[in-house]
């Protein structure tokens, strides 16, 4: 069962969908990031983290310099990642997925689509 | 398009972010016109070019997403040098943008686009045509440089 999951996005309209979208998750706490350095920063914070949600384009830290440094902490190498990729950067969703991301959807991706991928990740997991 | 419901909320929030990208956007256009080709200033417009395009996509703005994406193929391409930075152009680029504005201001009041952008489209996608036939190593100016910037805004 998904207790916590970190949406990492500089868009706040991003993040108001994805608050809307978890509302499915009975009892699932969403925690915001607006780039990689911040996500960093909740993930020092808050203990339990099921599941992260990561834009690649953002600035101060980047999707991908944000999955580096995960890959670096043994404490993190574990929550599973589903990259959240825009139109035009088909190579850095790559990149992310070799870099050890589970899985990803493009925006603009449906609200099935993404509970689709969320199921089968964390299943799997 | 994205089935996610789109409420009043989610409208003033796309406005918001959205009058901030095309603000950035404006002082992109307005700094290259005045200063020149600065690769900070291309790379600068980008990140949100790209939220842009994104956010108008998940909002199902589709017009808005497509033209954005132009955008940004030819702000690529400004970046490499393939396109000197004239009169023409700029007319091209401040015009586009202020249709651009319209048509995000008006989607967000009528809760679905009004505004087609296929003429500004048409636009970028044949300054991008020329940019490809003029230069296809990517690193020749296009013909827009025969009209050198003289009269900056």
């Amino acid at each position: 069962m998904l207790r916590k999951i970190l949406a990492v996005d500089d868009s706040a309209l991003i993040h108001q969908m994805y608050k809307l979208f978890l509302s499915r998750y009975k009892n699932c706490k969403l925690i915001s990031a607006m780039n990689g350095l911040e996500a960093l920063d909740k993930l020092a914070q808050e203990e339990g983290i099921d599941l992260i949600l990561l834009d690649i384009n953002m600035p101060v830290m980047n999707g991908l310099e944000f999955l580096q440094r995960l890959q670096k902490e043994s404490a993190y190498q574990a929550i599973p990642v589903i990259i959240i990729s825009t139109e035009g950067k088909e190579e850095d969703t790559i990149r992310g997925l070799k870099m050890g991301a589970k899985g990803y959807v493009k925006k603009p991706f449906q609200a099935s689509e993404l509970h689709g991928l969320i199921e089968k990740i964390t299943a799997a997991g | 398009m994205s089935d996610f419901q789109i409420s009043p909320e989610l409208l003033n929030i796309y406005l918001e972010e959205a009058r901030a990208h095309l603000e950035g956007l404006d002082h992109a256009l307005l700094a290259l016109e005045r200063e020149g080709l600065d690769p900070e200033v291309v790379a600068g417009i980008m990140g949100p070019l790209h939220t842009l395009k994104g956010n108008s996509g998940m909002m199902g703005f589709t017009g808005i997403k497509d033209y954005v994406h132009r955008l940004e193929d030819v702000f690529v391409r400004i970046g490499q040098g393939a396109v000197t930075l004239s009169r023409p152009l700029f007319d091209r680029l401040f015009a586009g943008a202020s249709a651009l504005r319209d048509a995000v201001e008006q989607a967000c009041r009528q809760r679905g686009e009004v505004r087609s952008l296929q003429g500004e489209r048409a636009v970028l996608d044949a300054l991008l045509r020329e940019i490809t036939q003029r230069t296809p190593s990517g690193t020749a100016p296009s013909t827009l440089s025969l009209h050198p910037l003289r009269h900056p805004r």
